[in-house]
């Protein structure tokens, strides 16, 4: 009979609470520090030596022309639909360019809609 | 008089791409024929055009669940063939991620068979508990399934002793949910009726038929690479092996709540006795490796993990062999289906643990052209020459 009366119990609880769940997408979802996800890159750091391109796994990267990077005027294109966000390219990067963001809201109706932020500061 | 009753490549009750022909009698299955091949990614070949620092990123995309241990087992490897140890710090930190993944494996599977069984309720409530150890991934590593936690000579970030006293808390919490699950499933009629005496496996079918894993060690076959050959820091760490008797479903869920516990055992005594001092060595991406083979074994959850590299003194190896646990599991489950009825068929199919699509590496789809076409393992091999050479001179820049 105890059995019963919990159950009950529970299920009006229930009925009239919140939900147990998160109200995603109306509630955001704070990623933990140091996540990888959304890549960023500082064209003014960037000197152009493609060595992100080198060592990218995914073969997400290409190297397209930039007039602001110096000396090497080329700057890495990222393709983030082929990324497995290894954050090599950010580990090996000489100049600390790019950064891994928070960010994991990567959704596209378009391949070509999801690249990498490219920020001059 | 026997029908066949096929099972599979698509079936609610399976999740993966394998298919069985059972040869039927009644209720009863009298003969199984699997058939495996539905998969195929070409992993293997696509790890041999990638450079040794590259290689672990792909080999971790073999498999979604145990990514941790194919990124560690493949860079175990790489470190062999070019003669480096990492330091002690880099080693526990691996050992740590390979027995956390192992008890977020085992609370997956444990949800997937009472699922299996019909027992919804008690797959919500392991599944909720697997979600802390993945928020305690994401808080190490930055990536909730695909770690990227190793890279040759160590691992690529430190842990913090914030985040160690969050991982003995998270310990406590859970050691109190593998006794309610032991009991639970000890105890439950709806589970005992499901599980018990149901595909059962012999001990020396086991150990004729090579199963490995907690599918051998439920059947009382010491079967565990950290057993017999101790690698990272298992042989200082308080391991011990788990057997079970029976060898039947029930007994494969009781071994692997056992080994949940003993692994919160390992990951406490870590975090207690992890040293200070590097993590990692530095190593450079275009590095030529000696001339040189190694094998790398781990114990994966699923079982053993086996990766075989050879080099011929390249910036990529030039051959490269990956055995998963659920490849050599395949005959035992076999075997533990014959006699037994179609009912069963999902629970005894999921007490293996099966990871079908991380057993299978080759594929070669066609979008453009209809049709199947048959081709010799020379049109194959000059297939591949070919494919190569364009790849190399063209996306790498390499002559
Ligand atoms: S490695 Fe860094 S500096 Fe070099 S091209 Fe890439 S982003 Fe620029
Ligand atoms: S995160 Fe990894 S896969 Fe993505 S662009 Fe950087 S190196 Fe390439």
């Amino acid at each position: 009979m105890k059995k019963w009366g919990y159950t009950y119990k529970e299920a009006l609880k229930r009925l009239f609470g919140k939900p147990y769940t998160i109200h995603y997408p109306f509630t955001d979802i704070k990623a933990f520090e140091g996540y990888r996800g959304k890549i960023s890159l500082n064209v003014n750091k960037c000197t152009g030596c493609s060595l992100c391109f080198r060592v990218c796994p995914a073969s997400a990267i290409e190297m397209v022309p930039d007039e602001r990077v110096k000396p090497a005027k080329r700057r890495p294109h990222f393709k983030l639909a082929d990324c497995c966000y290894c954050a090599l390219c950010a580990e090996y990067c000489p100049t600390g360019a790019i950064k891994l963001t928070t960010d994991y809201h990567l959704y596209g109706f378009d391949k070509r809609d999801v690249s990498a932020e490219v920020k001059s500061e | 008089m026997t029908f066949n009753l096929y099972f599979g490549p698509f079936h609610p009750a399976l999740k993966e791409p394998i298919n069985f022909t059972f040869e039927v009698e009644g209720e009863q299955i009298v003969n199984v024929k699997p058939a495996l091949g539905y998969n195929h990614r070409g992993l293997e070949k696509l790890l041999e055009t990638k450079t040794w620092l590259q290689s672990g990123f792909v080999a971790e995309h073999i498999c979604g669940i145990c990514s941790g241990s194919h990124n560690g087992c493949c860079y175990q490897g790489v470190e062999r063939v070019f003669g480096i140890e990492p330091p002690k710090r880099g080693l526990y930190i691996r050992t740590l991620v390979w027995e956390l993944e192992r008890i977020h494996s085992h609370l997956l599977w444990l949800g997937v068979m009472l699922h299996e069984a019909g027992f919804d309720t008690l797959f919500m409530y392991t599944w909720r508990d697997r979600e802390l150890t993945l928020d305690l991934f994401e808080e190490m590593s930055g990536r909730r399934v695909v770690y990227s936690m190793n890279t040759v000579g160590g691992v690529r970030r430190d842990v913090t002793d914030s985040f160690l006293q969050k991982l003995k808390k998270y310990c406590d919490y859970l050691e109190e949910r593998t006794k309610f699950y032991k009991k639970l499933v000890l105890e439950d009629s709806t589970i005992l009726a499901r599980f018990q005496n149901v595909g059962v496996l012999s001990k020396n079918d086991a150990i004729s038929l090579s199963a490995v894993g907690p599918v051998a060690r439920a059947s009382g076959a010491k079967r565990d690479v950290r057993y017999e050959e101790p690698y990272a820091v298992y042989d200082e760490s308080p391991y011990q092996i788990v057997l079970g008797e029976e060898g039947d479903a029930l007994a494969k869920t009781i071994v692997r709540i056992d080994e949940m516990k003993v692994s919160l055992d390992i990951l406490r005594w870590i975090a207690d006795n992890i040293p200070s001092g590097d993590y990692r060595i530095k190593f450079s991406p275009m590095t030529k490796a000696p001339e040189n083979e190694a094998i790398s074994r781990i114990e994966a959850p699923r079982g053993e993990l086996f990766y075989y590299f050879k080099s011929e003194g390249g910036t990529t190896p030039s051959r490269v062999k990956v055995r998963t646990p659920t490849f050599a599991n395949v005959l035992p489950v076999v075997k533990m289906l014959e006699g037994q009825y179609i009912a069963d068929i999902p629970v005894i199919v999921a007490s293996i643990d099966p990871c079908i699509a991380c057993c299978e590496r080759i594929t070669i789809i066609d979008k453009g052209k209809e049709g199947v076409k048959m081709i010799t393992a020379d049109q194959l091999r000059s297939y591949a020459k070919k494919w190569y050479e364009e790849k190399y001179k063209v996306e790498r820049g390499r002559k």
